[in-house]
């Protein structure tokens, strides 16, 4: 009987570790390649397009990246507006999902419709082009903070989250006299965190890759941010930030620059998933 | 009316906190619907636009190329449903095994390529498809297989989009999902061991059960989104493989952004939003009897 | 202690963007832009601190002017885009408003703002031959006829015919650039390893012949771009012309249903299945095919003539420096001859709606039709883009860090003439420069340079409604039928069926009847 039992708990486990190395593997070897090409010399690059194997290693296309000021400066943009933008819309998105999670809210399921019908009616870029302009916002960094703080798809996330808590959690906090603000900020959030981290994972990772809006409602070159230069990269080629010719390297050197931060962030987030998971067994 | 005042008293706060969230959906989502009032007209074709009536309908049911987005956009977002919204939990629920460090980098690599962008994953698709020096073909070759033309070739191109897009966002739904799980009781689990059950039975009966709602709130939002795939169609396609990946939201960028035709694109997106509403209410529907879970 | 933390965090976030929405309301732009300056070393302020000291007599006219992000002195760095506006302001008296989308969307934010009825005063047009009349008709462009007499700067124009800006006896556009045309280029490295027997003029058969003798393994004989109009090139060979053109007795006919076109696809087919032509053509982006031109992977291409400096400086930028020699047109089995006309590309537009409409036409007029203003877009302002060394133009150190190239093959696109100029190009370029201007004229002497067919809109209500999916449709079938998803008549059977839906006869017999 217990023979039995854990030779199918190992069966169960190599079969489930070959899933998901195979998963891994797939993944991986596209994300292997971007690094390595970025790396070659520019000869190397040109010659095989996108390179397995490293056969020499040359860090100039990224000394190119980091001396030129236009990358820069558009790096510094997309950070500033990724940081501001993820707590303005966290900052929304919090208080509206947990309203809405409350049964006690007056017109909660008008609201919630109101909010649900936006999931598939959608008035097209021109009309809100209009309420930016006419909130004389076009050509500034509020143009790509305040017209796309909410995600409906992360607000419903959220606020089915906070329904699935447990009602005399939140009753008893409001008995002991807690306002309600003081309620979200005391009791929910912080047995919340592993889904505040996801959502301010995924509103970053949003606001990060943003480009269609920053191409309808900035001017300037000074206000792009790095993926209208990395997207002007691939389709234009003649790189209109760097003199030299943009081969192969160049672009995946902007790819893997492109991503760094998130890439930064995310180990940072990651420990708050770990640590919902403590929470969890605390309790237990 | 004195009961409702009160009623609203004793919540004015919990009103104070929607109240930001609803400014933002009048303003920047609600506003902008007045525009829809233009299907109905030939705006953006003369100077002087004027009603038509539904005459912008009876052009688009008449079109080949409407009809023809419409079966792509459905083919493709029974794919993605069918393919790509299964994964995620699968995955997450066999992560959920593995031990913790092995779990975090496992997590780690998963997750990057969400972190590209549709442009960067569609340059790195034609790269490693490539027919002439791409990894995928060369493997191919290995096996003594012709190699074959993914990005130009009709009957591959689906699936090139449905792989690009669960080796793009697999990771996203993952994190959902890992979220969910790592608030399931351990206790559940320690009942579950006492009383003899293996993993399978463990995933069946307690993980899956706890995540159920999140599993429909994800269906649900994946239903949602399939119509509004642009992005990445957009970036990817070519004039070879368009009769097979040209969907709505193409075709209708394509008769507004690019020919100005906005009453015809508006009625397009007129007719999305219409398919949209009957497929979430559809799902939602389905999560109510199968999985007893109501999310709207 | 975690918790206080957060719930201080909460409350700063939440209080700064009340205070910054109020700002966003009351203070408009410079709100915003006070609250970033240090982040991005906004000029703003320095700028309209000098305007304040320079306003004199006159009041400077506001003019908003829509470019791509390149045309602003070829350099996206915000300081050198400043320079180069404020040279524009003071030639002008103006005051300019930029609109620089990056070019690869600019299309998509222009017709956003024509739209939303913020159109700015003046603006650049892509795809200009298709965009321009459409304008006209749907009251963005204003028409320009009154100016154009005025103004002796637009002189040149005469030599050109610019019909396709007009609808009636209306010009609503001026071009931008001269004619453009693409011919076929060679590397000069390929023709030697390879014996290559390449002539100015060669039938098509002897191409075929000549470039068959490239080693495929090695390079790619013939590489071509994603776009499927630039077909045209080999379709011009046989005397077809993909659209709609006037038969041999003055009747509008399909150009697509012919058998000179069936001929032209056969042998493209050919081309491919043969792998002369790139086997991975249709997903080559420009950027992507030119990098297979200079990088050596690929021994021809089809081209813009004015690209002859541009592949001299690049291939020797990567190390594969070679000189490139042009096959200027092919000649088909029946004789037909020419290159790809793709005529003018882009266009200029004045606002309909403009309040300075005489202002923004003088703006345009020195910008784009002075040798000072073409000298000034095209390469730059001296002392902030480039500055000249023992009579060489060097370009100055940020200027080389933010994008800026000096391309001289954009130089000869211009208008006005300029030869007169005060500098050397240094390098290579002083040699090849002469040899361009010849390329230039050679590529586009009559007989040469290949037809291009314009159909007037306003003329037939199906050919405006249906011209832009005919188009496509006809580049579906194209491709299907070269790379092998379809035989000919399969293809042919369904593109029918296809003119039929769009009611193609009775298309024809209103261009016909409305001739």
């Amino acid at each position: 009987m217990k023979l039995r039992e854990s030779r199918s708990r190992k069966v169960f486990k190599a079969v489930n570790m070959i899933f998901i190395l195979t998963v891994c593997a797939m993944i991986a070897v596209p994300l292997w390649m971007v690094v390595i090409t970025s790396l070659s010399p520019d000869k190397l690059a040109a010659e095989k397009g996108f390179v397995l194997i490293p056969e020499a290693i040359d860090f100039s296309s990224y000394i190119r990246v980091f001396k030129s000021h236009g990358y820069m400066r558009a790096f510094l943009n997309s950070l500033g507006i990724t940081v501001t933008a993820t707590a303005f819309s966290m900052a929304l998105t919090t208080t509206m999902a947990y309203a809405l999670s409350q049964e006690r809210l007056m017109f909660r399921s008008f609201l919630m419709n109101a909010v649900l019908i936006t999931m598939f009616l959608d008035g097209g870029i021109i009309p809100l082009y209009m309420v930016v302009r006419d909130m004389k916002m076009i050509d500034s960094y509020g143009a790509l903070i305040f017209p796309v703080a909410v995600g409906t798809y992360n607000l419903i996330l959220m606020r089915n989250y906070f329904r699935t808590l447990p009602e005399s959690l939140i009753e008893s906090a409001r008995l002991d006299g807690c306002s309600e603000l003081k309620t979200l900020i005391r009791i929910v959030l912080p047995i919340s965190v592993p889904i505040l981290a996801a959502v301010t994972l995924f509103y970053a990772v949003g606001h990060w890759n943003r480009y269609f809006e920053v191409v309808m409602f900035i001017n300037k070159g000074e206000k792009y941010t790095l993926q209208v230069l990395l997207r002007q990269l691939i389709f234009q080629g003649e790189s209109e930030v760097t003199t030299q010719v943009a081969v192969n390297n160049f672009k995946m050197a902007v790819m893997v620059v492109a991503m760094l931060p998130v890439l930064v962030l995310y180990p940072f987030i990651q420990k708050y998933f770990i640590s919902g998971i403590m929470l969890g067994s605390v309790k237990g | 009316m004195k009961l409702f005042l009160k009623k609203f008293c004793r919540q004015k706060y919990i009103f104070l906190l929607v109240v930001p969230g609803v400014v933002w959906f009048a303003v920047f989502k609600f506003f902008p619907l007045w525009y829809i009032s233009k299907a109905f007209t030939d705006y953006g074709t003369t100077a002087n636009p004027s009603f038509t009536g539904l005459d912008n309908f009876r052009r688009l049911v008449l079109s080949p190329n409407f009809l023809r987005a419409f079966k792509n956009t459905m083919i493709l977002s029974f794919y993605n449903i069918v393919i790509y919204f299964p994964l995620p939990i699968l995955l997450a629920l066999s992560m959920n095994e593995l031990g913790k460090k092995m779990k975090k980098v496992v997590q780690f690599t998963v997750y990057i390529p969400y972190f590209f962008s549709w442009v960067v994953v569609g340059g790195i698709f034609t790269l490693m498809l490539s027919p002439s020096d791409g990894i995928v073909n060369q493997i191919l070759q290995v096996f003594g297989k012709e190699p074959v033309y993914f990005m130009a070739d009709s009957r591959y191109f689906r699936g090139v989009l449905v792989g690009s897009q669960v080796w793009k966002e697999v990771g996203y739904g993952t994190v959902i999902y890992i979220a969910a799980i790592s608030t399931v009781d351990t206790q559940l689990y320690e009942a579950a061991a006492v009383d003899g059950a293996g993993y399978i039975a463990r995933m069946w009966h307690i993980t899956l059960p706890c995540i159920r709602s999140t599993v429909a709130t994800v269906l649900l939002l994946t239903v949602s989104r399939v119509l509004q795939m642009f992005e990445q169609i957009f970036v990817m396609m070519n004039d070879s493989v368009k009769n097979v990946a040209d969907v709505l939201k193409t075709y209708s960028y394509f008769e507004g952004m690019q020919r100005g035709d906005i009453g015809y694109a508006t009625a397009i997106g007129l007719f999305t939003s219409a398919v949209s509403l009957i497929l979430i209410i559809s799902c939602n529907i389905f999560s109510k009897k199968v999985l007893k879970e109501d999310i709207l | 202690m975690k918790r206080k933390m957060v719930a201080f965090l909460l409350t700063i976030v939440l209080c700064m963007s009340v205070l910054f929405a109020g700002c966003v309301k009351d203070n408009t732009r410079a709100g915003i832009a006070d609250g970033t300056d240090a982040m991005t070393g906004n000029t703003e302020t320095v700028r309209m601190q000098d305007e304040n000291s320079q306003a004199g007599d006159e009041e400077p006219v506001k003019i908003s002017l829509c470019m791509p992000q390149t045309s602003w002195g070829k350099s996206i760095d915000s300081e050198m885009m400043e320079a180069f506006k404020k040279v524009i302001e003071e030639k002008t008296n103006t005051q300019i408003e930029m609109i620089s989308p990056p070019s690869s969307d600019y299309q998509d934010r222009l017709n956003v703002l024509l739209t939303s009825g913020e159109i700015p005063d003046i603006y650049v047009v892509q795809s200009a031959q298709d965009n321009i009349p459409l304008y006209g008709i749907r009251g963005y462009a204003a028409p320009l006829n009154e100016y154009l007499e005025k103004d002796a700067n637009f002189d040149v124009l005469k030599d050109f015919d610019l019909s396709a800006f007009q609808v009636g006896s209306e010009l609503y556009g001026v071009p931008n650039d001269r004619p453009m045309n693409k011919i076929i280029w060679v590397r000069k490295d390929a023709i030697d390893r390879y014996g290559l027997d390449i002539q100015d003029e060669m039938t098509t058969d002897e191409f075929v012949t000549e470039m068959k003798k490239v080693n495929q393994s090695e390079m790619i004989p013939f590489t071509f771009p994603k776009f499927l109009g630039n077909f045209q090139l080999f379709y011009n060979f046989f005397g077809a012309y993909a659209g709609i053109v006037q038969g041999e007795d003055g009747k509008y006919i399909d150009g697509f249903q012919t058998e000179e076109m069936k001929e032209a696809i056969l042998y493209i087919k050919d081309l491919y299945d043969q792998g002369i032509l790139d086997r991975e053509f249709i997903t080559n982006e420009n950027s992507m095919m030119r990098e297979k031109v200079f990088t050596g992977k690929a021994a021809a291409v089809c081209d813009y003539f004015y690209n002859y400096l541009y592949y001299l400086t690049q291939s020797e930028g990567v190390d594969a420096y070679t000189d490139f020699i042009p096959i200027y047109t092919l000649e088909g089995p029946n004789g037909h001859k020419g290159n790809l006309n793709e005529s003018f590309q882009n266009g200029l537009c004045i606002s309909a709606k403009s309040e300075h409409k005489e202002k923004a036409m003088e703006v345009l007029s020195w910008l784009f039709f002075t040798d000072e203003g073409v000298l000034m877009t095209r390469v730059g302002v001296e002392g902030v883009h480039y500055t000249v060394e023992n009579g060489v133009i060097t370009p100055s150190a940020a200027a080389a860090d933010s994008g800026y190239s000096i391309n001289v093959g954009n130089l000869t696109l211009a208008f006005p003439v300029v030869d007169q100029l005060d500098f050397k190009w240094g390098g290579i370029t002083d040699e090849a420069y002469p040899k361009q201007l010849d390329i230039q004229k050679i590529s586009q002497a009559p007989g040469t340079i290949g037809p291009k067919y314009n159909i007037t809109l306003g003329v037939s209500d199906l050919y405006d409604k249906n011209v832009a999916t005919y188009t496509s449709t006809m580049n579906e079938t194209v491709v299907s039928i070269v790379l092998g998803n379809e035989s000919m008549e399969d293809a042919y059977k369904s593109y029918e069926g296809f003119w039929k839906s769009i009611r193609g006869d009775e298309m024809l017999e209103e261009l016909n009847a409305n001739q």
